[in-house]
């Protein structure tokens, strides 16, 4: 520091002045007039412009997540199975009503609406909030029942904003809060034939099984009968069963008055042979039967069969069956 | 007499003359100029003042007055909550309560956004699904009437409204406008969402989406 006073600003009392001591004199003064300058035209541009702010103003945006409560016929609550953002996943697979409520919850937003996706179809409901469509009519709730025919799942989004802004068929796929309530049918019966199968065939079949029996056995039989239905069930017997298949109509109505143990399958196959051997067993194979079977079915199937010993016996069933 | 002390006195000599001859000058100067601009007249047609150079703005607040915008007031209502089909309208006078004319010019800044998440779990900020416009030719009367506000209350926003305010929030300023003297003028700030907004800006989460805005009215001396 000493050294750069002595070269830059130090002015000998008995010496001439060093060149750069003057230099960096008058540098300074013309630094100093160019900084007067420079802070007057500031000052005079200052006085002559004005500005007013406000910088403390706040935009914050609103949510909407609607809250969902769906009850079955026992008024017990119905947990989602899944919830990933603004969707929540509800799985049925009781058949039943259930009643769909939905609401504003802790959504900041004045009102949204709710997206429905069952299978293929997409439902927005009404406004659930202000419904500026409706004179800012306030609705607190959208209420609808949804009757579940088989296993189905329900996805329902909640959505922000108007409902009226995405595209939705009214009336159909479209839910309001109404009384009664509207009822949206979803899921397929596990025992339905669909509702578009007539009954195209009229098949009689008639089962005749006779064998010789000259010891007493228990046979096993099973018989598999593939039919449109999806009623299933497998049937033991004992040793004097007699079956028949009966005409098959529309509605179909069988009695199952096979004694023994039923199992949920039975299955019936035809033409059959039948092979009786040391077990016995009897398989009856029938055409493709159509049959509309009402959910309440019972199967009536009674099997003849005459079983004699020894068991080696080959027997040859006669099946007499017509279709139309 | 010693050599050296009659240079250095010579030296201060010459130096106290050279600063009185520059204050003279100095004051010659500004002598001159002063007596080339005033006059002793009767009739006084030649006078020199400077000019009062004075902006005040203020803002339609919620008891419907007009109050004067300072440091730290908020012109926007920061308890809004924006949702789509909302729109927020301010009212801005402008008052040149000086001697001279200028210019002004309203600017919008945007000072800060905080990210938030949307419905589908992606980061969003807030500014890119707002919209705003100015209005600058606007009438008092129709601010008072509120024709505006009712024209919004009708359906959301209207074709008049999704007209003016349809501009990206963002970093804006008007072109300058003249205020003459004891002049006011009039201007409407409108900030919107879009009905057309989906879930995409609806966040999830406890992170609020926000939009520092600024406002900025500015008044400029008009240059001859």
């Amino acid at each position: 520091m000493k050294k750069l006073y002595t070269r830059f600003f130090h002015i000998p009392k008995h010496e001439k002045i060093g060149e750069k001591a003057m230099l960096v004199r008058v540098a300074t003064t013309i630094a100093t007039i160019v900084g007067c300058l420079i802070a007057m035209s500031l000052t005079a541009y200052a006085y002559f412009s004005c500005d007013v702010s406000s910088v403390l103003n706040v935009i914050q945006a609103a949510n909407f997540d609607a809250q969902i409560a769906i009850t079955d016929e026992n008024k017990t609550l119905v947990e989602p199975s899944a919830k990933e953002g603004k969707i929540s996943t509800f799985i049925f697979t009781v058949p039943g009503t259930y009643t769909v409520t939905l609401g504003k919850g802790t959504s900041s937003a004045q009102t949204g609406f709710c997206v429905l996706y069952i299978g293929e179809d997409t439902y927005h409901t009404q406004q659930i909030g202000v419904d500026i469509g409706a004179n800012n009519q306030n609705r607190e709730y959208v209420s609808f029942t949804l009757q579940v025919k088989g296993p189905e799942t329900v996805k329902i989004e909640s959505h922000w904003g108007t409902s009226s802004h995405y595209d939705y068929t009214e009336n159909e796929c479209y839910i309001v809060d109404s009384r009664p309530l509207k009822v949206i049918v979803v899921g397929t019966a596990t025992n339905t034939v669909t509702d578009t199968d007539e009954v195209t065939t009229t098949t009689t079949t008639k089962t005749e099984i006779s064998v010789s029996k000259t010891a007493e056995t228990t046979s096993t039989t099973t018989i598999e009968q593939s039919t449109a239905s999806t009623t299933e069930h497998t049937t033991t017997l004992s040793t004097e069963t007699t079956t028949t298949v009966s005409e098959t109509s529309v509605t179909k109505t069988t009695e199952s008055t096979i004694p023994t143990e039923t199992t949920s399958v039975q299955t019936t196959t035809f033409p059959q042979t039948t092979n009786i051997t040391e077990t016995t067993t009897v398989s009856h194979t029938a055409v493709s039967v159509t049959t509309t079977v009402s959910d309440e079915t019972t199967t009536e199937n009674v099997v003849t069969t005459e079983q004699t010993q020894p068991v080696s016996e080959t027997t040859a069933v006669d099946t007499g069956a017509s279709t139309a | 007499m010693k050599p050296y002390a009659t240079k250095k006195t010579y030296k201060k000599i010459a130096l106290v003359f050279s600063l009185c001859l520059l204050i003279l000058w100095g004051v010659l100067g500004t002598g001159a100029s002063l007596a080339w601009f005033t006059d002793t007249s009767p009739e006084i047609n030649n006078i020199f003042h400077f000019a009062d150079f004075d902006l005040t703005v203020s803002y339609f607040d919620e008891n419907k007055e007009w109050t004067e915008i300072e440091a730290d007031t908020t012109i926007f209502d920061n308890h809004a909550l924006y949702e789509p089909g909302y729109v927020q309208i301010v009212y801005l006078k402008v008052e040149n309560e000086g001697t001279v004319p200028f210019n002004f010019l309203t600017a919008v800044n945007v000072n800060g956004c905080i990210e938030a998440t949307n419905a589908f779990g992606q980061p969003f900020m807030l500014q890119d699904y707002l919209k705003f416009g100015v209005i600058t030719n606007i009438k008092e009367q129709d601010i008072l009437s509120g024709t505006l506000d009712r024209e919004v209350a009708k359906n959301n926003a209207t074709i008049t409204v999704k007209e003016i305010a349809d501009m990206p929030l963002h970093n804006y300023a008007t072109t300058p406008a003249f205020l003459p003297s004891k002049g006011e003028a009039y201007i409407a700030l409108i900030v919107r969402m879009p009905e057309e907004v989906g879930n995409i800006a609806n966040y999830r989460g406890t992170t609020v989406p926000k939009v520092e805005l600024g406002v900025t009215v500015k008044a400029e001396q008009i240059v001859n």
